[in-house]
């Protein structure tokens, strides 16, 4: 606290309102004020004026859509934290790997079955198949369709978790589907904007977290993620690769 | 879910301010925070992880609106529409709540720099540095707008009764 009042100039005070000041900058500033009523009313007028114009644009609730797409958002940065964070550990669980490997006399480039990053994991061609045969049920009679979704007693059974599906999608068949990895579930659904659309899970028989990719094939689009110990994969025509990448992003969302 | 509250619903007020104080309606204004956040979706890669998501939306908002009122055909109607509707503030706003609408009243009507500034700096607490940077200029010029804008409503105050009556620099008796 000086002795000799530096007479703060009037962008000081302003700036103490503000509160852009130091700590030191606000003594000083309020020693003056101190010695001072008519600076000091000012400020406190203008201290007055923030209060009131933040009660002035106050805003309502926020309207459910803002609440809806904030929270979309939050979950979207929280989930590429986690994701950034387990890819992090690749490297190290790499090192290890290779450790492994090397302890295991294999040359650390012999690559396994498990090292090569497949383009296609296997459950995309189970999903395939699985497409097809739900499509050829849905227009058969005597191959009635079970157009109820049950996913608690389907997780129940083979404890796989679906992915919240749009509320606008109609199940046209769900059936428990038998693949190499073990039983799948098929849902085939009926979508306004992707045509006919199966979601294909399986237990991947292993670990992992990864983006949504694109696989093609001539008359098919399949795009394919997996999320812990569960691959999913949609497919849909060929024609609506993109959208549906796009579908699988906002379904993956839902199983965070 | 986690107890913290996630940074982005804490701006959600923030930013709904920072649009009204822009559009100075607040349907518009809910509308543009909308388009920002899925703006945000979308290139949320964009923003280095650990940085702080304010500067980043209130940017990505700023930019919307610009782009918005760029193409906006209807700007200049809602303009002289709003002309209209802000001289009939009254004198004499013993209520309260009158005061404060007239005092809404007169921010809204300030010049959208001035608006704008006092917005960031008063109302979300911003730093004129942060402020400057977000609006592409000085942080002298970022104080000076606000203390022009301060002065104005000051001015405002004083004669609520003669609203059409622009005090610049507002030199007060001071009571």
């Amino acid at each position: 606290m000086p002795i000799a009042d530096p007479l703060p100039e009037p962008a000081d005070l302003d700036a103490y309102v503000d509160d852009q000041l130091t700590e030191g900058q606000r003594a000083q500033v309020e020693a003056h004020l101190a010695r001072n009523p008519e600076a000091a009313a000012r400020v406190m007028r203008d201290l007055a004026l923030r209060r009131d114009l933040r009660r002035a644009l106050a805003a309502p609730p926020a309207p459910r859509p803002l609440l809806g797409a904030a929270r979309r958002l939050a979950i979207a940065r929280r989930r590429d934290a986690r994701l950034r964070g387990m890819l992090r550990i690749v490297p190290a669980a790499l090192l290890i790997g290779l450790g492994w490997l090397a302890h295991a006399g294999l040359g650390p480039l012999s690559v396994g079955e498990s090292v090569a990053a497949a383009p296609a994991p296997p459950a995309v061609a189970a999903a395939l198949s699985a497409h097809q045969v739900s499509l050829l049920r849905a227009d058969m009679a005597s191959q009635p369709e079970t157009r109820g979704l049950d996913a608690a007693e389907l997780r129940a059974a083979t404890g796989i978790a679906l992915p919240g599906f749009p509320g606008d999608w109609t199940v046209r068949d769900a059936q428990v589907f038998p693949s190499p990895q073990g039983p799948g579930i098929e849902v085939l659904f009926d979508t306004d904007d992707l045509g006919p659309v199966s979601h294909f899970a399986v237990r991947a028989g292993g670990f992992a977290v990864s983006l949504p990719h694109l696989h093609t094939t001539p008359d098919h689009a399949a795009a394919w993620f997996q999320i812990g110990e569960t691959a999913h994969v949609l497919v849909a025509d060929r024609d609506r690769a993109e959208a549906l990448l796009a579908t699988s992003v906002a379904l993956s969302d839902t199983l965070y | 879910m986690s107890k913290t509250r996630d940074p982005i619903l804490d701006l959600l007020a923030p930013l709904r301010r920072y649009a009204f104080a822009l559009t100075r309606d607040r349907a518009e204004a809910d509308d543009l925070v909308q388009d920002t956040l899925l703006r945000g979706h979308e290139q949320r890669r964009q923003l280095a992880p650990g940085k702080a998501p304010g500067p980043w939306l209130r940017a990505i908002l700023r930019n919307r609106f610009l782009d918005r009122r760029r193409s906006d055909r209807a700007q200049a109607r809602r303009e002289a529409d709003f002309a209209q509707l802000t001289p009939q503030a009254q004198e004499g706003a013993q209520d309260d709540a009158l005061r404060l609408a007239q005092l809404r009243g007169a921010f809204l009507d300030l010049p959208e720099e001035q608006r704008e500034a006092l917005a960031l700096i008063a109302l979300d607490g911003l730093s004129y540095a942060e402020a400057g940077q977000l609006l592409g200029v000085p942080p002298g010029t970022v104080m000076s707008r606000v203390s022009r804008a301060r002065a104005r409503l000051r001015a405002f105050e004083d004669g609520a009764d003669r609203p059409a009556l622009r005090i610049i620099g507002g030199r007060d008796a001071d009571c």
